[in-house]
């Protein structure tokens, strides 16, 4: 326990130093401030490109609209910010040899691992949360019209939160197995855009963390057995990608 | 453009990401000046940062920032 203590404290402390919770908080949180003032800027860009023809007759921008484009930002660009942040937080253990020193020292490697999950899970979900308290607000201020409950924002946001989880697990299992960080940021990446597509297959769809997403961008997340399977599957790979990033690492070889 | 707000609601509105924005492109401008770069440039990682609104201080933070041990 003293040692899953001491991991915990310097995962905090290099997530800090490495500036790495604060790259997180710009790639989720920008947006969440971004976004609808971009859109509410759009119709007038969209304006002076076009000539006078007032393009957003055609568009429906509205609170709901608002709180959706922030969501697909969270998926298409918080995705690669948290890939390309954490691609080097196993890598870098065992490229600078870090890792050397629990191995010898007969500490355990769950604990290490863990840590790492554990520290990087709480920063991400309380930056998720805080992004989607911040984009509610500033879409409620400048989109009055079609307001979505907060309640309704919140448990799409639990279900993003538990979708990045997957995402963090997914990440560090990938940096197990390749030397290069960069190698296991790129995969993970293709692997997080590739989702969608396999969601197609009926099949499949309810049993892929990406269906969680699915379900938060409608905004009337039921919790029915449906939704409930998914997450306790999602909660499932997590475990085990975690399990399997553990046995990597005890088996790992260092030059 | 934007009929329904002031010049101080606006202003308010802009506030965080004027001040979010500075804020981070100074910080990088003097991690850079203390710390040294890496991959590029001093003169390419200051114009990236300048030039590019936020993905350039990322960016920076990202591939360009020199690390202790480096």
């Amino acid at each position: 326990m003293s040692s899953f203590k001491a991991y915990f404290k310097k995962e905090i402390t290099e997530g800090i130093r490495n500036y790495k919770f604060l790259i997180l908080a710009i790639g989720i949180i920008l947006f969440a401030i971004l976004d609808p003032i971009m859109l509410k800027l759009l119709p007038e860009i969209l304006k002076g490109q076009t000539q006078g023809v007032d393009i957003s007759q055609f568009m429906n921008i509205n609170h709901r609209f608002s709180i959706t484009k922030y969501m697909n930002d969270i998926y298409n660009i918080a995705n690669i910010v948290i890939a390309l942040t954490l691609m080097g937080v196993i890598t870098d253990e065992i490229k600078d040899k870090n890792i050397v020193i629990p191995l010898t020292k007969g500490l355990n490697l769950e604990g290490l691992v863990i840590a790492k999950t554990l520290v990087y899970s709480l920063i991400i979900t309380s930056f998720t949360f805080v992004g989607f308290i911040i984009n509610y607000y500033y879409s409620q201020i400048l989109f009055p019209e079609n307001l979505v409950s907060i309640s309704s924002v919140m448990k799409s946001c639990l279900l993003y939160s538990i979708y990045l989880l997957f995402v963090i697990s997914l990440i560090y299992l990938l940096s197990s197995i390749f030397k290069r960080g960069i190698v296991a940021a790129l995969l993970s990446i293709l692997i997080i855009f590739t989702m969608p597509l396999i969601i197609n297959i009926k099949i499949l769809s309810n049993y892929l963390p990406f269906y969680l997403i699915k379900q938060a961008n409608n905004f009337n997340v039921i919790f029915d057995s449906t939704l409930t399977i998914s997450i306790l599957w999602t909660l499932t790979y997590i475990v085990i990608i975690t399990v399997i990033t553990i046995d990597r690492l005890k088996r790992i070889e260092i030059n | 453009m934007l009929e329904g707000f002031t010049a101080f609601e606006l202003l308010k509105l802009f506030a965080p990401l004027i001040i979010f924005e500075l804020t981070l492109k100074v910080f990088c401008i003097v991690k850079i000046i203390k710390d040294g770069v890496r991959n590029l440039s001093i003169p390419i990682w200051l114009i990236i940062i300048v030039l590019l609104s936020t993905f350039g201080p990322v960016s920076f933070l990202l591939c360009g920032r020199r690390r202790k041990y480096d």
